[in-house]
């Protein structure tokens, strides 16, 4: 049979997973900037910034940077032992990481406690609002990304991730590495450059 | 290579069975067909479509009988009129569009994370219905159509205010998730040949506003958590006194001051684009051009976050730059472009070409006004003015909605597999453009003459008249809204129309290979894609095969070799 142009292939679509957690991380940054953009702005304009009377914690705001930082080393690891069929050791890297993460929530959800103003607290006033905006949208990035964690380390402990079937772990990698550098860039906007 | 050839392993692949996905039956509810979410969101869309049209006649009686609601009553139901038509329909009814014919068009016949897209409607869903909700339960002090910080009132929201925010949250997830499985749908999901640039212009545009979404409505989330914050703990943020707050409001939360707001125009140019192609039988004079245009409008949007927080002394809204106003250049070139392709192609009337038409024309007068505000140097465009209203039903409201309706004309053989009627589609372009233009001319001409938005009293008789003129307007877009959907529901429920045939048109792009309304998998067969128009490429091919002479895209310059040639094929 002789075709005028016939049916082209359907190629098998490659990393769908990879491309979308790209995307809805870059919408996860938006929002971080859009939260420190805020806080800057107030800030710069503000009279006194912290207001007087905010003392933060530096010890628990370095100790979160570090955990995180941490776990991206974890995480890259998980991704770099299954490329190379090692599921032991991917599984050692996302526990690891899942670690680091629940560690990080707790701690946040301690400093969030500790700090010693409400969101509506009248005496700090607006950095009260941009300071719980903050950590609160970082927290539950955090949590996303812990579940997505969690999810991935269900299927590798299920022998559903091998060498040639990982993108499920790179693209829980992506999202776990935009949540650390959004944490990192609200750590450097409240603790270190406020 | 040529184009006549044995590919026996396709006759092998002819006689296969259909995939097995064929097998899978899904309910409404658990639906991941890109087909069944697609309708679900223009269906939904149109209910609230219904809605908002309501409370806007309830919102025009009260500017013609100033004594029909409160003043109070006004701004909650102007804030719901606005929100919802560009929130709750217009948004809504692009993504279902889109959900519905982009896989189509890349030849994937499948979304990229379909569940997400799902996840994405049923949040839209519930944040829709609180929205109505809030409205319902109590005076919502949240909007985003105030250019000035809404601050909490006695210290902390009621409980409509907080709904009010949950509900747009919920509602800008839905959007973001969609926006997120559409641009990974274009992004992998193309079929062999289909290079990014082949890609047709709705399905362009779609990746492009998606894109753009990706990054502007986290900033409305982000916007929504500190007033939610804001709301629910004092008020101190938002309240005058603090500085900066003006700033943080009008670029997070005001409507007019995010690049979400031209997104509805900038699917809907990719839509006309198709339109215009389909209709004159012949691919766009320069693909790549087109497409590159489309990309400049997109990337122009995003300029609104640059501009300054005055509320005063500005081109018609503080957002309204000079970078802002270049959209138009992108928007003229590409208008020209389609009066060229139409030119040279051979044109064939079909009702969607109506509404591109009437969409222009609000274009026009909407230009007009804009030079002419910024001529008189007329003080106080801030978002109070009548002239802002005026803005928003010729710009903002009109032209997005008269392209989705012509869009829905223009697939709608191939979503219901029945032609629409012409003549109700020709009555409702009419009604919609003179709804429109009537009422835009109404409120422009109120806010020359110093009306601010919302004044019913103290009127002198011509601004009276105006206020008349405008709600004319405004019912007719109800009539014209009317007739459309009396137009679906006889189309798609009861079975209504001519049965269009798979290729109604003739048509250039990819979703007219496949039956209409197309199966559960998409298509039988992916037609190879050379170039950006494959359907009119392998049509032609098969004429010239079969000895007959060059046709509708010529042996010249529009042929097959050309078109080819042209997208680097």
């Amino acid at each position: 049979m002789q075709l005028a142009l016939p049916a082209g292939g359907r190629p098998t679509p490659r990393n769908v997973l990879t491309s979308g957690a790209l995307a809805l991380a870059a919408g996860a940054t938006a929002l971080m900037g859009s939260l420190v953009g805020a806080y800057i702005t107030v800030g710069h304009l503000a009279k006194a910034w912290p207001p007087g009377g905010v003392q933060l914690d530096q010890y628990a705001g370095n100790m979160m940077a570090l955990t995180m930082l941490m776990s991206v080393v974890t995480v890259e690891w998980a991704c770099y032992a299954i490329k190379r069929d090692d599921q032991a050791q991917s599984t050692w890297g996302l526990a690891l990481t899942i670690g680091f993460g629940a560690g990080f929530l707790l701690l946040l959800w301690q400093v969030g406690r500790q700090v010693g103003f409400g969101p509506g607290s009248p005496k700090v006033g607006a950095f009260a609002v941009l300071f719980f905006a903050l950590i609160g949208a970082a927290g539950a990035l955090a949590l996303i990304g812990l579940v997505a964690l969690i999810l991935a380390l269900g299927r590798t402990l299920g022998h559903q991730m091998n060498g040639s079937r990982h993108e499920m772990i790179r693209a829980t990698a992506w999202i776990w590495d935009f949540v650390v550098l959004a944490w990192i860039a609200v750590y450097a906007t409240i603790w270190l450059f406020t | 290579m040529t184009l006549l050839q044995d590919r026996p392993e396709l006759e092998a692949a002819e006689a296969s069975p259909p995939p097995a996905v064929a097998q899978v039956t899904e309910s409404w509810f658990d639906t991941s067909d890109h087909k069944r979410l697609g309708l679900l969101f223009v269906y939904t869309s149109l209910l609230f479509l219904v809605a908002a049209a309501v409370v806007g006649l309830l919102v025009g009686a009260k500017d013609v009988s100033p004594g029909f609601v409160s003043s109070e009553a006004y701004l909650r139901l102007y804030g719901f009129h606005t929100q919802a038509t560009v929130l709750l329909f217009l948004t809504a009814i692009w993504i279902g569009i889109a959900t519905y014919v982009v896989p189509l068009q890349i030849g994937a016949g499948r979304l990229a994370l379909p569940r997400l897209l799902a996840t994405g409607y049923w949040s839209y869903f519930v944040g829709g219905g609180i929205y109505v909700a809030s409205f319902l339960v109590g005076d919502v002090s949240g909007t985003t159509v105030a250019s000035k910080p809404v601050a909490a009132v006695g210290g902390a929201a009621n409980d409509a205010t907080k709904l009010w925010i949950v509900a747009l949250a919920l509602i800008s997830v839905g959007f973001l998730l969609a926006a997120g499985s559409l641009f990974t749908t274009v992004v992998t999901h193309r079929s062999e040949g289909m290079t990014i640039l082949r890609v047709p212009a709705f399905s362009w545009a779609t990746l492009v506003a998606s894109a753009i979404t990706l990054v502007a409505t986290p900033v409305f989330l982000g916007g929504l958590l500190l007033f939610g914050i804001d709301q629910h703990f004092g008020g101190t943020l938002f309240a005058p006194a603090t500085p900066g707050s003006l700033s943080i409001w009008q670029h997070t939360v005001w409507l007019y001051g995010r690049p979400d707001v031209f997104l509805l125009t900038l699917v809907g140019l990719g839509a006309a684009t198709d339109i215009v192609t389909t209709h004159a039988r012949r691919p766009l004079l320069n693909h790549t051009a087109g497409l590159g245009l489309i990309g400049v409008f997109g990337a122009l949007t995003l300029t609104t976050f640059t501009a300054g927080d005055s509320v005063t002394n500005a081109v018609i809204v503080p957002t309204y730059t000079t970078a802002v106003a270049l959209v138009a250049a992108p928007l003229g070139a590409l208008v020209l472009l389609w009066l060229g392709t139409s030119a040279l192609g051979r044109p064939r009337f079909h009702v969607s070409l109506l509404f591109v038409v009437a969409a222009l024309g609000l274009w026009l007068l909407g230009a007009g006004n804009a030079i002419a505000a910024a001529a008189k140097d007329v003080k106080g465009f801030d978002g109070s003015s009548a002239w802002v209203a005026g803005n928003v039903h010729a710009l903002v409201f009109g032209p997005p909605t008269l392209l989705a309706i012509g869009a829905l004309y223009h697939w709608g053989p191939k979503i219901w597999g029945r032609r629409l009627h012409a003549s109700a589609g020709a009555l409702a372009a009419l009604l919609l453009f003179a709804g429109f233009a009537a009422s835009g001319m109404g409120y422009y001409l109120l806010g020359y003459n110093g009306v601010p938005l919302g004044m019913t009293g103290d009127l002198t008789s011509y601004q009276k008249g105006l206020y008349g003129l405008a709600e004319g307007g405004g019912a007719a877009i109800a009539l014209g809204v009317l007739i459309v959907i009396s137009d679906l529901v006889a189309t798609a429920l009861h079975r209504g129309g001519r049965p269009a045939g798979d290729d109604p048109y003739e048509g250039l792009t990819l979703e007219w290979a496949t039956s209409s309304p197309p199966p559960r998998w998409g298509f039988d067969q992916v037609p190879e894609v050379r170039s950006e128009a494959p359907l009119a490429y392998r049509r032609e091919a098969e004429r010239l095969a079969a000895g007959g002479d060059p046709g509708p895209v010529g042996g010249g310059a529009g042929g097959p070799a050309a078109i080819s040639a042209s997208a680097g094929g």
